[in-house]
């Protein structure tokens, strides 16, 4: 009996051993999928609140600097005003964040307020889950929100997310590179291959972009695109199905015009291997005369890490015009914002810190005072007039719209049919491919969402 | 105690925790892995059961995973052609260094100390086109026609990777070798000098002969992190530019997680696993052949 009380000891070991680490997986508490109560908007705080805890997920990985610091500031105030509540975060980049959403959707263990992007690639899956709470639009009228701000947020007329910010792509530019050559800036399409062949005729990278994660590319395209059938919509049509790319002469012409500025070598050195930080770094040290990137870098005027030479020359244009494409034909969108998990335990607490969060002289007076980007919210009351120079041009530029592009081409669909747009134009950037078989994966990525 | 060891019971009981582990987290992971390739999963909702669809299709279809596959074994090759083979001749050199022997051994294994993001990182810098150091020393020697765009040109970039990748590994075949040459008795050095045997015969009739144990474990381990590579290829390229330098580990990454293809990458792994099987079982058979004891 003695020695079986010897093998049951040592079995139990294993087996504790075992379990140590095998229950990761299963403390989540089961989803009781409640029905979600529609919270009020009252103010007053119960007699002694209980002490809770919210988890906060964003894709705003640099707490010191720019979004991220504004964000945190923001949940700073807010716990220090309402010492009941603890705000977790856990903040990853973007495409980190974007898997691991993933795995927190598909396991329901959502932290109670995320990042969201109101594009379907990301938030139509969460939706149709039912993994969102339906938020109230009247809880937030006094957040002053941008009309048709919050459409991408929304399915079926019913809201589940709100937008923080206003993005559009521009092209900035080293005013000083192209003095000191003697280019001057680019006006029209063709221009802006003439300006490249000349800085690469003196060592210079003409235009930089985060071709590495790729996302910036189909919005270029969208650009080129309307400078050559001098419409956005047209791209919205193929993707319902009214026309295709392969076959439309303006689509083949922009592929072709983007062929031209590679050939003319008008893309940095190293362009497919650049991600966000080296490409910004190209530009921000003067190593590239021009930058593709959105709204959200007017910072580049203030960022202390780049020389103060580059900061006091740094400017923003709309992409290049043609006969057809204008200056005020911006490609700009709502971006990210937030949402709440239908499974949070504190769906008022929730809502509460997110309306705190979206008071204007919260989130969009700090986001626009410090230069970090344009909200999705009236800011008008914020102009301080001592803005950099670049934020009143970015202004100006976006203030002068006529037409935009709304949210971009790639995002219109799953998250496969976004990576194929994205490598389709990889491949064409890198000369890989000519325009025509580029407008035909094109074609075969649309019919992925069929 | 003999008895009890022998008792059918006790062995089944001793073994059965080791194979319930191994069952339910090598096997039963595979498994579910084999069923969730034949759906068309996203990762968030309802998924169909869509048979043998996505098997088929990455075998007959999927350029980017036989291009994976063929960087895999491009690695391999030059792992096993061209690290192993230097590794193995500093290792002799490193032995016959005398009172320098403890410092090239730390100097040599230091990369394979340092994290593999910040070698990765590193080495992205190094072949910056702009100001990376490795253009900027062409430059300064003259050699300016041999600038190249190192990590962004679709020919080029594979061999960028595989070289970054053998210079991390290499460390460890090093060391490997090196405690290979310490198991060697001293007296056949002895033995074989009193035989008439200059250095070059010693070391190609008597020592590397002797090595092959360790050449052995040094293959085995050098086809497994070739086939599994995929931190470096994540970190310097992710795959790009246009996937000439994928790997079937950041290819299955990329699948599952940007793309949310989860029943599609699933798949990939379920093959992947096949492809590691069969090597596995070629190598076994290879090896088979015994060498002598000493």
């Amino acid at each position: 009996m003695k020695k079986w009380s010897i093998i049951f000891a040592a079995i139990a070991l294993v087996f504790t051993m075992a379990a140590c680490s095998g229950n990761n997986g299963s403390k989540e508490p089961a989803n009781t999928g409640s029905a979600t109560k529609a919270p009020a908007a009252t103010d007053s705080p119960s007699a002694a609140p209980e002490n809770i805890t919210l988890k906060f997920f964003t894709a705003l990985a640099d707490r010191s600097n720019g979004m991220g610091k504004i964000e945190q500031a923001i949940i700073d105030s807010y716990m220090s005003e309402n010492p009941h509540v603890k705000i977790e975060v856990e903040a990853l980049q973007d495409e980190p964040y974007k898997a691991k959403a993933k795995v927190y959707g598909s396991t329901d263990s959502l932290p109670d307020i995320i990042q969201a992007w109101g594009q379907p690639s990301f938030i139509k899956p969460l939706i149709d889950s039912g993994l969102l709470l339906e938020l109230n639009e009247g809880d937030f009228a006094a957040s002053c929100f941008i009309p048709g701000s919050m459409d991408g947020f929304s399915q079926d007329g019913k809201l589940y997310g709100l937008p923080r910010n206003t993005d559009f792509l521009v092209l900035y530019y080293n005013k000083k590179l192209f003095d000191d050559n003697g280019i001057s800036v680019p006006a029209t399409v063709s221009d802006l291959v003439e300006a490249a062949k000349q800085f690469r005729a003196k060592g210079i990278n003409p235009i930089t972009t985060n071709a590495m994660e790729g996302w910036s590319l189909p919005i270029w395209f969208e650009y080129v695109a309307q400078r050559a059938n001098g419409d956005f919509n047209k791209i919205d049509d193929v993707l319902n199905g009214k026309s295709t790319f392969s076959g439309d002469a303006d689509f083949l012409a922009a592929a072709q015009s983007i062929v031209e500025l590679s050939e003319g070598k008008a893309f940095a050195d190293g362009f497919l291997t650049a991600d966000y930080g080296t490409s910004r770094n190209l530009f921000g040290q003067g190593q590239a005369a021009m930058y593709i990137m959105g709204n959200w870098e007017a910072g580049l005027a203030t960022d202390e890490n780049f020389p103060a030479e580059f900061r006091d020359n740094v400017g923003a244009i709309s992409y290049p015009i043609s006969d057809k494409g204008k200056a005020t034909d911006l490609a700009a969108w709502f971006g990210g914002g937030y949402s709440i998990s239908n499974s949070t335990k504190h769906p008022e607490e929730a809502v509460k810190f997110l309306q705190y969060f979206f008071k204007p002289e919260n989130w969009a007076k700090q986001l626009w005072q410090t230069g970090s980007g344009t909200p999705a919210q009236k800011f008008d009351d914020f102009l301080t007039g001592s803005e950099s120079e670049l934020m009143k041009q970015l202004v100006q530029l976006f203030g002068a719209t006529t037409s935009a592009s709304n949210t971009p081409f790639l995002d219109l669909g799953t998250d496969e049919y976004k990576t194929k747009v994205m490598e389709a134009h990889q491949k064409l950037f890198g000369k890989s491919i000519t325009p025509e078989q580029f407008l035909k994966e094109l074609d075969a990525a649309v019919e992925l969402l069929k | 105690m003999h008895k009890l060891l022998s008792n059918k019971m006790t062995i089944f009981a001793l073994v059965a925790p080791g194979m319930f582990l191994f069952l339910f987290m090598v096997c039963f992971p595979i498994a579910m892995s084999a069923y969730y390739g034949m759906t068309d999963w996203r990762g968030i909702g309802a998924y169909q059961f869509v048979g043998l669809d996505n098997y088929v299709q990455i075998l007959t279809q999927d350029k980017v995973f036989w291009r994976s596959l063929l960087n895999a074994l491009l690695l391999l090759a030059a792992t096993l052609l061209i690290q192993h083979p230097i590794a193995l001749l500093f290792s002799i050199f490193v032995t016959h260094s005398g009172r320098f022997e403890k410092l090239f051994r730390t100097v040599f294994f230091i990369p394979a100390v340092i994290s593999i993001v910040v070698t990765s990182k590193m080495w992205v810098s190094v072949f910056h086109p702009n100001y990376g150091m490795l253009n900027k020393v062409l430059s300064a020697v003259g050699l300016e026609s041999l600038k190249q765009d190192w990590l962004g040109d679709p020919k080029l970039a594979i061999w960028c990777v595989i070289f970054v990748i053998m210079w991390q590994g290499f460390g460890y075949a090093l060391l490997l070798y090196y405690a290979g040459l310490q198991g060697i008795p001293k007296d056949l050095f002895e033995a074989a000098e009193l035989d008439g045997a200059g250095r070059v015969k010693l070391y190609t009739k008597v020592v590397i002969p002797l090595l092959t144990p360790m050449v052995r474990v040094a293959v085995v381990i050098a086809v497994t992190a070739c086939l599994k590579q995929m931190e470096t290829i994540f970190l310097m390229t992710n795959g790009g530019p246009v996937n000439t330098t994928q790997f079937i580990g950041n290819y299955l990454y990329k699948t599952a997680f940007t793309s949310s293809l989860y029943g599609y990458g699933n798949a990939i792994s379920v093959i992947f696993v096949i492809v590691c099987l069969i090597i596995t079982v070629a190598m076994n058979r290879a090896f088979k052949k015994d060498v002598g004891e000493f």
